[in-house]
């Protein structure tokens, strides 16, 4: 034990040094603190976005899930390893133009900005804040949790010294830092994954074996309708299972904001083949080896333990610190961009919105980094006072904020009368139909799954309440063209092209451009 | 294949490959895009 | 400043006319004439021995930005005119560098081209700069989506910008 420690400190000691690193450059700018001055690269804004998303239910929730449902819990890995793709090929390069246009730097300022109204900013950030705490909060239990099984630690002192590392290189070093460290721990979190799948998958003789002594134990194990086909013919619960990581994505503002800080729109394309790549390695592994737990680990008391247990029973000790390196990295990465969002948005969109609208960069880094502060120290204290069920937070979290906030990002740069009225109606009844559904288990009433509710809800209100709404302003709409990027000539001009006069057209290009005499 | 039953197979195996193959579709098309945008920058006034 | 300038032999309305009986869907907007900068040359070919095929005059444009060379069939109707600077291209080599231009493209297209055995002599006959109006037109698809195209305002022929 004493090892493996070792090894995860030394882990902890480079991320540390990533973060400081970068912190350094952190310091100048507002600009530079929050969005990383929008130079980011394609294989860091893929992956980083990829182990942002994945939390630490993918190490503790996802396999508990597998281990307890059988093949069913795979369709959330179908959209898992399918919603990078879709976010950016959906919301990236259009919203990276708007909001360079716009010039909004928060996700939530961005949606003021796009839908004129202080009003969306404030229900906005409402929203956002509550539930991005819920789910941070989630992470921080998680955390602890995993600290305390696998070291020994006391639970009080793993969430201290868990949280506490995060809190010091967000509030340190900033958007940047998290790019960074969440890139890195991308890396750490597909080895650690991929080594214990290999090993796992040889253990029970590859899938055939797997399948085959699934099928001894259980034949509703390889159904997709759940163990003992309790979802039997419910598409409402399977089609929502897969959905909400599938295109959830698109409604977490610590996500979205990734597109806001892209290099350039040309940054999308090679982030795109990144994430695909990624996330076919990677999505599936944790609800295989909650399979592999299945068969291996029949006496397992606690189901969200399946692969730290697998791991320490198993395998070789060095594994099993590779391994935890791996899930605290799940949960790190995870709670930093998220607290680095809830930073943002307490600072621009709350602070300097609407308390000190002529606060000064240093103020704005002050009160961005405070907030963070204050929402790890409360965070420990709720990890520790009262902690609550943990994937039961972070599914309703992420299903919340999908449910409020898909809708508006989506029509933000797809529909170009949608205007205020209608995105208050979409994210307020998108939201509050996940938790009404959830809290009063309509699931197995209805047969419908809580984000699939939310999300008809919410567009079903957004149709409604749009034709209420002042329709959007001309500069606004302007802006909305703008963001669709160039269009291609029309074809019937296209075809007529004569192309041995390019020289020319070239050169009078540049000539109208300058409006000066051109030489050569 | 891999003793899963058929209906299952068909539900989960084609899905990592759809997603591999639009992610390549999806850069061949932001490819051309980014290739259309150049060519009407320099025009733009 | 007065150049020599060839007439437009498609006026604003034409123009706009002819794109939109293209494309119906956009509006085009004629903005205004920009001139470009050509070097024409004229040779008449000697026949050095009676199997020649050629015979008469030949002529050859060299374009005054890009130094690119095409045979010419008619001298060009040139017209004295009188244009601001922000109006005319100023071509980037003299007429003596574009002299050699010319007379290396006609022997190469001369031998390769018009399948001659023996390289005719060529005499200079007329050499001038003129200038080819170009409209810059403007297509408004749905505000502000527009885009630019030129139109060559002699022969019509058109290009995006």
């Amino acid at each position: 034990m004493g090892s493996d420690v070792i090894i995860f400190v030394i882990y902890l000691l480079v991320l540390l040094c990533i973060g400081l690193y970068f912190s350094k450059k952190a310091s100048k700018s507002p600009d530079s603190y929050l969005l990383g001055d929008r130079k980011v690269g394609p294989a860091v804004t893929a992956l980083s976005m990829q182990s942002t998303s994945m939390s630490g239910f993918m190490f503790l929730g996802g396999p508990a899930l597998a281990f307890q449902q059988g093949w069913y819990a795979i369709m959330y890995a179908i959209g898992d390893a399918g919603g990078g793709i879709i976010n950016l090929s959906v919301l990236g390069k259009r919203m990276r133009r708007m909001s360079e246009i716009l010039g909004a730097l928060s996700p939530i300022e961005y949606l003021e900005k796009r839908y004129e109204s202080a009003a969306v900013r404030v229900v906005g950030s409402i929203i956002a804040t509550v539930f991005l705490f819920a789910y941070v909060f989630a992470q921080f239990l998680a955390a602890g949790k995993a600290l305390e099984s696998l070291t020994g630690w006391k639970y009080e002192w793993a969430v201290i010294i868990g949280v506490g590392i995060i809190i010091i290189y967000t509030v340190a070093g900033g958007y940047l830092a998290v790019v960074w460290t969440d890139f890195f721990q991308a890396l750490v979190m597909l080895l650690g994954v991929l080594c214990l799948l290999i090993v796992g998958l040889v253990h029970v003789g590859g899938l055939s074996g797997l399948n085959q002594s699934l099928s001894e134990i259980d034949p509703s194990y390889l159904s997709i309708w759940g163990k003992d086909y309790v979802f039997y013919g419910q598409w409402g619960v399977i089609l929502g299972s897969s959905l909400i990581y599938m295109i959830g994505y698109m409604g977490l503002p610590h996500v979205v904001v990734r597109h806001m800080s892209m290099k350039s729109t040309k940054t999308v394309k090679t982030a795109t083949l990144w994430t695909a790549i990624y996330n076919q390695l990677f999505a599936y592994s944790p609800y295989l080896l909650g399979f592999i737990g299945i068969i291996l680990l029949p006496n397992l008391s606690d189901p969200e333990m399946v692969i730290p247990t697998l791991a320490y029973t198993f395998f070789p000790g060095i594994f099993a610190a590779l391994l935890l390196s791996a899930v605290m990295a799940a949960i790190m990465s995870t709670s930093d961009s998220i607290l680095m969002q809830a930073g943002t948005i307490l600072s621009r969109d709350v602070y300097q919105r609407f308390i000190d609208k002529k606060a000064s960069h240093n103020k704005m880094i002050l009160v961005s980094r405070l907030s963070v502060l204050l929402a790890g120290v409360i965070g420990i204290i709720v990890a520790i006072v009262q902690p609550p069920k943990v994937f039961d937070l972070v599914v309703f979290a992420f299903g919340t904020l999908g449910n409020s906030f898909m809708v508006p990002y989506i029509a933000a740069v797809y529909w170009k009368k949608a205007n205020s009225v209608g995105v208050l109606c979409s994210m307020i009844c998108g939201g509050v139909t996940n938790i009404l559904w959830t809290s009063f288990d309509w699931q197995s009433v209805t047969g419908i799954h809580p984000f699939l509710a939310g999300l008809i809800i919410s567009i079903i209100a957004m149709m409604i309440g749009n034709p209420f709404g002042t329709p959007p302003s001309e500069p606004i709409k302007k802006v909305f063209e703008e963001a669709k990027g160039p269009r291609p000539l029309p074809k019937n001009i296209d075809k007529h092209i004569n192309r041995d006069i390019s020289p020319e057209a070239k050169i009078i290009s540049t000539f109208i451009q300058n409006n000066i005499p051109v030489k050569g | 294949m891999f003793n899963f039953p058929v209906d299952t197979f068909w539900y989960i195996v084609p899905w990592p490959f759809i997603w591999l193959a639009l992610g390549i579709m999806m850069y061949f098309i932001k490819n051309r895009d980014d290739k259309l945008e150049e060519n009407q920058e320099k025009g733009d006034e | 400043m007065i150049i020599n300038a060839e007439q437009p032999g498609f006026r604003q309305e034409e123009v706009k006319k002819r794109l939109e009986k293209l494309d119906p869907e956009t509006t085009y907007k004629v903005q205004r004439l920009v001139f470009y900068p050509y070097m024409i040359f004229e040779y008449v070919i000697d026949r050095r021995n009676f199997f020649h095929p050629l015979k008469g005059h030949v002529g050859c444009t060299i374009d005054g930005v890009n130094k690119v060379g095409a045979l010419a069939d008619t001298f060009p109707q040139l017209m004295k005119q009188e244009v601001s600077d922000r109006d005319f291209i100023q071509p980037d080599l003299t007429l003596a560098d574009a002299k050699e231009r010319a007379e290396d493209f006609l022997y190469h297209s001369l031998s390769s081209k018009k399948k001659i055995l023996t390289i005719p002599k060529l005499t200079l006959t007329k050499q001038e700069i003129f200038y080819r109006p170009y409209w810059i037109v403007e297509g408004i698809l749905n505000l502000p989506n527009h885009f630019f195209i030129t139109v060559d305002a002699v022969s019509g022929k058109f290009h995006p910008l």
